[in-house]
C-alpha cells in the first residue's frame, strides 16, 4: 500500500516503478496461451528491455494454514528461495546473482504469490531454477530453523509497532470466525509448531495447477514462452475437482474496540462491508472512494482531517480486494487526545458521502483520473505482468483492458451517487484502536 | 531482509557506453536542467532536485527544509490553493516530494502531453509561493503528527536519531532531518519564508526530464518558464561544523519495556563518494561482498554457522555531500550480551578481511551490478532519481554517466584496501534496543 508517502523525510528514498508502455497504453492487448500440459496463462511481449518478468499466484494462501499452525504458508514462501535441487541456500543465491534472476515469494491472507523476473539471455537457466524452487525445493532442516528464527525475531519487533498491532487487532475481532482473524505471519506459538511435515503438505497440496494463475511480460517469442511456463509449472499438482474455496463472511461488527497500549500516538482502523472486484457496481464504488479517501492529495478526509486541521500526516480509505471477502477499510494515525475528533470527522464524512452524494466536478475529476492515471499501471515489464495476473485473479475477461474506458464512461452520477449511498453507512463502521485512549 | 539493503544506485553497463541516454544545458539564471529522453510511452517524469536540505539549517531552526517542502504545496497567485495538486490528479498523474540532508525535490509524474503545464506550475513555485500565518501553524500540526508517526511512536527510529545525534555533535547531520520537536513548535511564518527566498533559485536548482521529450522541447518549455526567473548566479555557501574524533566507546542503549527482540546497531562515520570515487565504490563493494545479504560473509559466519542471530548485515550511504555512513545491524536470537555481540561482529569483520576476496565472488559481484543496472533502465522514475541525487550531491553529470568506468577498473586490491581502511575505522557509535 502506498498511501502515506508524501513527503518522506528519510535520507534514502525508495522510488516507486511507474510509467510506460510502448505501444497504445489504454488497450492492453493481452495472448491467452494455452500450453500442451493444458495451463492457460497471459503473456504481452514487449523487447525494448531485455528481461522477462513473471508474477502468478495460488488461490487461498494463508486460508489453508492448519488450525494451531498459523503462518505455515508464509513460512513456505519464505523457504523456497533457500535451495533446491542440488544447490543448497548459498548456491542457490549466488546462482541467482549470476544469471541476473530475482525471485520472491509471499503468502497473504487469500493467495500465495510469487514473482520472476530474469535477464533475457539466461531464460533457459532462469526457468529451470524457478521450476526446481517450485518443485524440488531443498527445505532443509537446518534452513527451516533459520527462518523460523527470523519469523520469530520479525513477529516480536512488530509488537511495537503500532500501526501492525492495529492491523492484527482489527483483524481478530472485524473477522472474528473467519480465516481472516488470523494473523498471515501466525503467532510465536504456532510458528514454533510448525514442521517439515506441515511445509511439503502445504507445498504438495495447495501450489498446485487447480489455483494457478501467471501473467508474463517481457523479452520472449510466444512460442518459447509457452513450453517454459508448461515446464515450469506443468510439474506441480494437477487439476483438483472442488477446490475449496474462502467462504464469505457477511456478519461484521460496529462500534469501537479499543486496545490500549503506551504509544505516543494512536492508530486507527476501520471498516465496513465493501464491493466484490467483480460486481457490477465496482468502479463506480472505486470513483466515490476516491473522492472520499483515496486520491492521493486531493480525497476530501486529506483535505478536512489533515489539511484543514492538521490532525493526522496520513488519511486512507480503499476498497480491500479480497475476492470473496469485499471490504471498504481506511485508516489514520493521531496523537491520543484526537482520536475520537478525528474519528467523528471520519464519520462526518461517510455521512455525508452516503446522504448527498459527490459533486458533478468531483465525478468528473474522479473519471479523467483513472483514465489518465492507467498508463502508470503500464510501467515496466514486472507492472505489466503482475497486471495480468490480477485481473485473472478476479476473473475477469481479457476485454477487460480495452473495456476499461467504456466502463468509466458509462458511468452517470446518479448511479455512482445511488452506490454512495447504499455503499456507505457509518453506523455500520467498525474502529480499532491501538492507543493510549479510553 | 529487504528492509536493510541499500543498493548503490549507479551501476554500470557493459553494453552500453553511458549509463542513461541523457544531455544537459544551463540557463543563463544558472539551472542546469538534465533531459533522458525515453520515448516508450506517452509518460514523462519531471524532478526538480533544490540543492538545500536540512543540514543547510541554521542551527536552532532544525526542521525548516521539511517544514517549506510541505508549504511548497500551498499554491501561489496565478496557481492558487490546490490547483497544482488537482492538475496532477484530475489528469492521472501522481506527485510526491521529500527532503534529505542534502537536497529537497519535488516530483511528478504524468501523460508527457500535460508536461507544458507541469513545468509552468513548477516553475511559477519556485519564486511565487504565497503563504498565511494559519496555514503554517495548521501544517505544523501536521509536521508533528508526522513526526510522531515516524519517530516518536517508533522506539527504533528514536534508536536512530540519538545514534546520529552522538555520531555528529556539531555537524547538522546529527539532527534528524524532520526536526526536533521543540525547534518545530517554534518556527514561524518568518522563518520559512527567509529559508524560501534564500535556497529557491534557479541556480541552486536541478531540473531533470526523463520520458516521452525531445531535448530541444525540453529546452524551449524550460527556458519558456524558468528562463525569466532572476537568480543570483553564486552558489550557496556551507560551513559545515567538522566533528571531533572519537576516542571513547558510545553505546546508546533505548531500554523499552514492550520491546521482545534485541536489536544492536552500528554506525560509522566514513569518506563520501563525493570525495573518491573510486574509494567510495570499493567501499561499496567490499561491504556488499562481506556484510550485503544473504550470501555475505557475516550472513554466513554468524546466521548460517554459528546461529547467533537471526539476520545481520551492513552497507555504505555514501552518496551525501558531507561525511557518509556505514551502517551495521544485528539481530540476536538467544539474550547475547551486548558486549558478545561486538565480539562476535568485530571477530567476523576481521575474519572476512583475512579471508579476503575470491575472483569468483568478485566477477559474480560485478555482474550482479551490471544486471542490476538492466533492470534500472526498465523504468523512466530511476534515472531522474538517480541523475537527481547525484548532480544534488556534487558529483557531474559526465561522473555519473561514465559510472561503468569505475567499476571496470575495479580490482580486488582496491576493494581490500578499502576495506582495511574501514576495519580500523573507530569513529562510530553503538546503539541497542532492548
Amino acid at each position: 500500500m502506498k498511501i502515506g508517502l508524501k513527503f518522506k523525510y528519510l535520507f534514502f528514498f525508495l522510488f516507486f516503478f511507474l510509467f510506460f508502455f510502448k505501444s497504445n497504453l489504454h488497450s492492453l492487448e493481452p495472448n491467452e496461451i494455452k500450453t500442451d500440459k493444458g495451463l492457460k496463462f497471459w503473456f504481452v511481449e514487449d523487447n525494448s528491455i531485455p528481461i522477462i518478468s513473471v508474477n502468478f499466484s495460488f488461490s487461498g494462501g494463508a486460508f489453508f494454514d492448519k488450525e494451531g499452525k498459523e503462518g505455515t504458508s508464509s513460512f513456505l514462501a519464505s523457504l523456497l528461495d533457500e535451495g533446491a535441487g542440488s544447490l543448497n541456500s548459498i548456491q542457490f543465491q549466488n546462482r541467482m546473482d549470476e544469471i541476473g534472476m530475482k525471485l520472491s515469494f509471499s503468502s497473504s491472507r487469500d493467495s500465495f504469490q510469487g514473482s520472476f523476473q530474469i535477464i533475457s539471455e539466461n531464460k533457459e537457466q532462469g526457468f529451470k531454477l524457478l521450476k526446481s524452487a517450485l518443485t524440488n525445493p531443498l527445505l532443509d532442516d537446518k534452513d527451516i530453523e533459520k527462518i523460523r528464527n527470523q519469523i520469530l525475531s520479525g513477529l516480536k519487533l512488530k509488537e511495537i509497532d503500532v500501526n501492525n498491532l492495529a492491523s492484527r487487532k482489527f483483524h481478530q475481532v472485524f473477522f472474528s470466525s473467519h480465516s481472516f482473524s488470523r494473523n498471515v505471519e501466525g503467532t510465536l506459538l504456532s510458528v514454533n509448531k510448525i514442521s517439515k511435515n506441515d511445509l511439503i503438505n502445504y507445498l504438495k497440496n495447495y501450489l498446485s495447477v487447480s489455483n494457478l494463475v501467471v501473467g508474463v511480460s517481457g523479452n520472449v517469442k510466444s512460442k518459447e514462452i509457452k513450453n517454459f511456463i508448461d515446464d515450469t509449472f506443468g510439474h506441480l499438482a494437477p487439476n483438483i475437482q472442488n477446490f475449496p474455496e474462502i467462504p464469505t463472511k457477511d456478519n461484521f461488527p460496529s462500534g469501537i474496540q479499543i486496545e490500549k497500549k503506551s504509544f505516543s500516538q494512536a492508530a486507527v482502523l476501520f471498516a465496513h462491508k465493501g464491493l466484490k472486484r467483480n460486481d457490477k457496481n465496482f468502479f463506480a464504488a472505486r470513483i466515490v472512494n476516491y473522492v472520499l479517501g483515496g486520491g492521493g492529495f486531493q480525497s476530501r478526509m486529506y483535505k478536512n482531517v489533515r489539511e484543514k486541521r492538521g490532525l493526522v500526516y496520513s488519511i486512507y480509505s480503499y476498497l480491500v480486494p479480497y475476492k470473496n471477502n469485499d471490504i471498504l477499510l481506511g485508516g489514520f494515525q493521531t496523537k491520543n487526545e484526537t482520536v475520537y475528533e478525528a474519528i467523528s470527522l471520519v464519520k462526518d464524512e461517510w455521512q455525508k458521502i452516503s446522504n448527498v452524494g459527490i459533486t458533478q466536478k468531483e465525478f468528473d475529476e474522479a473519471k479523467t483520473y483513472y483514465k489518465g492515471s492507467f498508463s502508470r499501471n503500464l510501467t515496466s515489464t514486472s507492472s505489466i505482468s503482475s497486471l495480468l495476473k490480477v485481473v485473472q485473479e478476479y476473473g475477469l475477461p481479457k476485454r477487460y483492458f480495452k473495456n476499461r474506458n467504456k466502463i468509466i464512461d458509462s458511468l452517470t452520477l446518479k448511479e455512482v451517487n445511488m452506490v454512495a449511498k447504499n455503499l456507505f453507512n457509518k453506523e455500520d463502521l467498525f474502529f480499532t484502536i491501538v492507543g493510549n485512549v479510553n | 531482509m529487504y528492509y536493510f539493503t541499500i543498493l548503490l544506485f549507479l551501476v554500470f553497463s557493459n553494453l552500453e557506453a553511458k549509463l542513461f541516454n541523457a544531455k544537459s544545458f544551463t540557463l543563463s539564471n544558472g539551472l542546469e536542467v538534465v533531459v533522458v529522453e525515453n520515448k516508450r510511452a506517452p509518460v514523462i517524469s519531471s524532478m526538480i532536485w533544490y540543492d538545500v536540505g536540512s543540514a543547510d539549517e541554521e542551527y536552532g531552526k532544525s526542521g525548516l527544509a521539511h517544514f517549506l517542502e510541505h508549504l511548497m504545496f500551498k499554491g501561489t497567485k496565478k496557481f492558487p490553493g490546490s490547483t497544482f495538486s488537482n492538475f496532477i490528479s484530475k489528469n492521472g498523474g501522481s506527485e510526491n516530494a521529500f527532503t534529505s540532508y542534502d537536497y529537497t525535490a519535488y516530483f511528478q509524474t504524468i501523460s508527457s502531453d500535460k508536461i507544458e503545464e507541469v513545468i509552468e506550475m513548477e516553475a511559477d513555485r519556485m519564486k511565487n509561493l504565497i503563504l498565511t500565518n494559519e496555514q503554517v501553524e495548521t501544517e505544523k500540526k501536521v509536521i508533528l503528527e508526522e513526526r510522531n508517526q515516524r519517530i516518536d511512536s517508533r522506539p527504533s527510529s528514536i534508536l536512530d536519531q540519538d545514534m546520529r545525534k552522538s555520531l555528529f555533535p556539531n555537524h547538522t547531520y546529527g539532527i534528524p532531518i524532520i526536526g526536533w520537536n521543540h525547534e518545530i513548535r517554534n518556527l514561524t511564518y518568518d522563518d520559512v519564508i527567509g529559508f524560501y527566498n534564500k535556497y529557491y533559485k534557479p541556480s541552486n536548482a536541478k531540473l531533470i526530464l526523463s520520458g516521452n521529450i525531445d531535448y530541444d522541447r525540453a529546452k524551449t518549455i524550460a527556458k519558456k518558464y524558468f528562463g525569466n526567473i532572476s537568480s543570483t548566479k553564486n552558489k550557496t555557501e556551507r560551513n559545515y561544523l567538522k566533528d571531533p574524533e572519537i576516542l571513547s566507546n558510545i553505546n546508546v542503549t533505548l531500554d523499552h519495556q514492550d520491546v521482545k527482540q534485541t536489536v544492536w546497531k552500528r554506525i560509522y562515520k566514513s569518506k563520501s563518494i563525493v570525495e573518491s570515487i573510486t574509494k567510495g565504490i570499493a567501499l561499496d563493494f567490499g561491504l556488499e561482498i562481506i556484510a550485503g545479504g544473504k550470501t555475505s560473509f557475516l550472513y554466513k559466519k554468524l546466521v548460517e554457522e554459528k546461529k547467533l542471530f537471526s539476520s545481520v548485515g551492513g552497507y555504505y550511504q555514501g552518496f551525501t555531500k558531507g561525511p557518509a555512513t556505514v551502517y551495521f545491524y544485528a539481530i540476536p536470537i538467544e539474550d547475547l550480551s551486548e558486549s558478545q555481540i561486538k565480539i562476535e561482529i568485530d571477530t567476523a569483520l576481521e575474519d572476512a578481511i583475512k579471508i579476503g576476496i575470491s575472483d569468483e565472488e568478485f566477477d559474480r559481484k560485478k555482474k550482479k551490478y551490471y544486471y542490476n543496472s538492466i533492470y534500472q533502465r526498465d523504468s523512466i522514475g530511476q534515472p531522474a532519481q538517480i541523475l537527481g541525487e547525484a548532480l544534488s550531491i556534487g558529483l557531474s553529470l559526465d561522473q555519473t554517466l561514465n559510472w561503468d568506468r569505475y567499476i571496470e577498473s575495479l580490482t580486488i586490491d582496491d576493494v581490500m584496501n578499502e576495506l582495511k581502511v574501514f576495519i580500523k575505522n573507530k569513529d562510530f557509535v553503538t546503539g541497542i534496543l532492548k
